[in-house]
């Protein structure tokens, strides 16, 4: 359930968003990415009304997600997974889309798998190839739902500087994330949500400030 | 010599079958589809042949591939027409729309064409009569090895085509995940037509190999979809390879029935079918309910 939400999202910004389980952080992924279709109220990109535009468009404009419980296709090959974003969403074709692959799995340290099917992957990897598919459309916006989870320290590191570097190539980024340290190291402006709504908006420290007094307020919801 | 003899037979049978099934087959696989118009469209393509035909006199194959655009629209325009709507409301829904077409293509087939038998074994030429004599009670006829190589040519291309194409990959993705596949940029309207299509071709082209190798009528279709149906059954539903060898194995089966009574041979095939449905699908539950 969403219930008024209004976000809008600059070229090379990056945006994260925290609130308790059932906020509907995932429904707006879904209702920006296409997947669900709003009751009311438009989507818009780059002055355009995407609102009516499937998901498949919506990827080929630019706008590419990744899903918080992976969705690799299981019965190809990690390289095929990354190939199919790049020559679908990114309508890359022949060398071209061969060596966007080949970066993406770099920048996503997928290399070493690039041949095994998607099925033998394990979670934290299948995670990584969840964001080395999105990568592989060459969006101008990117939906992160929730890549951080159950990453150790060197791991978080390295994502931390990856989503970093994609900001800062003048990508937008929209981030959901639990883990609320990871976050505020990217983005320059953080979303609380709650039951549908946003509760609270601005900068990171200024957020946590504000959603530890609601908290104390209501008592500890998340 | 007799059995060589008969094996033989069943590989070229089963070819056939497998070129049947293959369609079946691909919509099953991508789409989640049992498409029990399948045969149907088999006979229909095998119609629109005739019809080439009889209107122009050139051999069936040549007539074939003049039909073989027209059968690639009726794919498309099937899929956007009926089989579209009816995939959004759940799995009943597209069986009962293909068992409706079924019968609407069997009657329109009937007011066009009368229920006389048609065969196009006598233009097809030689190909249908001459054969190899390897030794004196061996010979191997030339057109159940036209159709075995044509059976390998199309799953062997068929192969290529999912692994190297992008409209290839694009369609497997979709097989897999549709949802997750439009978020990477496919749009699976086009990917379901495209597989309809080429469904279709090839169920036209297994129609061709029907009129060729023996006779076919407008109510023909059910039989077909039957030995399609058990044939990708047989070799697992949704694996392109395992249509090819459960064809085999249903014509194998039904030769070597037939090897031992002739009344044996459509006997044996289900006997096949029926064995493999019960130890794939029912040998585990019935061990696990005579274990509890």
């Amino acid at each position: 359930m969403l219930d008024g939400v209004s976000l809008s999202l600059g070229e090379g910004e990056a945006v994260g968003i925290v609130g308790p389980n059932g906020a509907g952080k995932t429904t707006l992924l879904n209702v920006l990415s296409g997947a669900l279709a709003p009751d009311s109220g438009t989507v818009g990109f780059r002055g355009r009304d995407v609102t009516s535009r499937g998901a498949a468009d919506r990827c080929q404009l630019g706008i590419a997600r990744t899903h918080q419980v992976p969705r690799p296709f299981i019965g190809m090959s990690v390289f095929e997974n990354v190939l199919v974003g790049a020559t679908a969403g990114g309508r890359r074709r022949g060398a071209e889309a061969y060596d966007l692959c080949l970066r993406v799995l770099d920048q996503t340290a997928l290399t070493l798998l690039a041949n095994r099917r998607a099925e033998s992957l394990g979670l934290l990897q299948r995670k990584r190839l969840e964001l080395a598919r999105a990568l592989a459309v060459e969006p101008s916006v990117l939906l992160l739902d929730e890549i951080g989870g159950g990453l150790t320290d060197a791991e978080t590191a390295a994502l931390v500087e990856t989503v970093a570097s994609l900001r800062d190539r003048g990508i937008a980024v929209l981030w959901i994330e639990h883990i609320v340290h990871l976050l505020i190291q990217v983005v320059s402006r953080l979303v609380c949500m709650d039951a549908g709504r946003i509760i609270a908006e601005g900068p990171p420290d200024a957020v946590v400030a504000q959603a530890a007094v609601i908290d104390a307020y209501l008592g500890g919801r998340s | 010599m007799t059995v060589v003899n008969a094996v033989l037979q069943g590989i070229f049978l089963g070819a056939f079958y497998a070129v049947l099934a293959c369609g079946l087959s691909i919509m099953f696989g991508v789409m989640r589809v049992i498409n029990l118009a399948h045969g149907d469209v088999a006979v229909l393509g095998a119609y629109v042949v005739f019809v080439i035909v009889q209107g122009t006199g050139m051999s069936p194959f040549v007539a074939f591939v003049v039909a073989l655009p027209v059968m690639i629209l009726l794919g498309y325009l099937l899929q956007l027409t009926i089989l579209e709507r009816s995939l959004k409301s759940g799995i009943l829904t597209p069986l009962l729309a293909t068992f409706g077409l079924s019968i609407v293509i069997q009657n329109l087939l009937l007011i066009t064409f009368s229920p006389d038998v048609r065969s196009l074994g006598e233009n097809a030429g030689a190909v249908t009569t001459s054969s190899w004599q390897v030794t004196s009670g061996l010979s191997v006829s030339t057109l159940g090895v036209v159709i075995l190589v044509v059976a390998v040519i199309v799953f062997g291309a068929l192969q290529l085509f999912l692994s190297r194409t992008r409209a290839g990959w694009m369609m497997r993705a979709t097989a897999e995940d549709s949802d997750a596949a439009e978020l990477v940029g496919i749009d699976s309207r086009g990917v379901y037509a495209r597989a309809t299509a080429l469904a279709v071709a090839v169920a036209a082209l297994g129609g061709l190999f029907l009129a060729i190798r023996s006779v076919f009528d407008p109510v023909s279709g059910p039989t077909q979809l039957i030995f399609a149906f058990e044939a990708v059954v047989i070799g697992g539903m949704g694996s392109l390879w395992g249509t090819l060898l459960g064809g085999l194995a249903l014509g194998l089966a039904q030769t070597l029935g037939a090897h031992i009574n002739p009344e044996y041979s459509a006997l044996t095939g289900h006997l096949l079918f029926l064995a493999v449905l019960i130890v794939r699908y029912g040998g585990g539950r019935v061990s696990f309910g005579t274990a509890r």
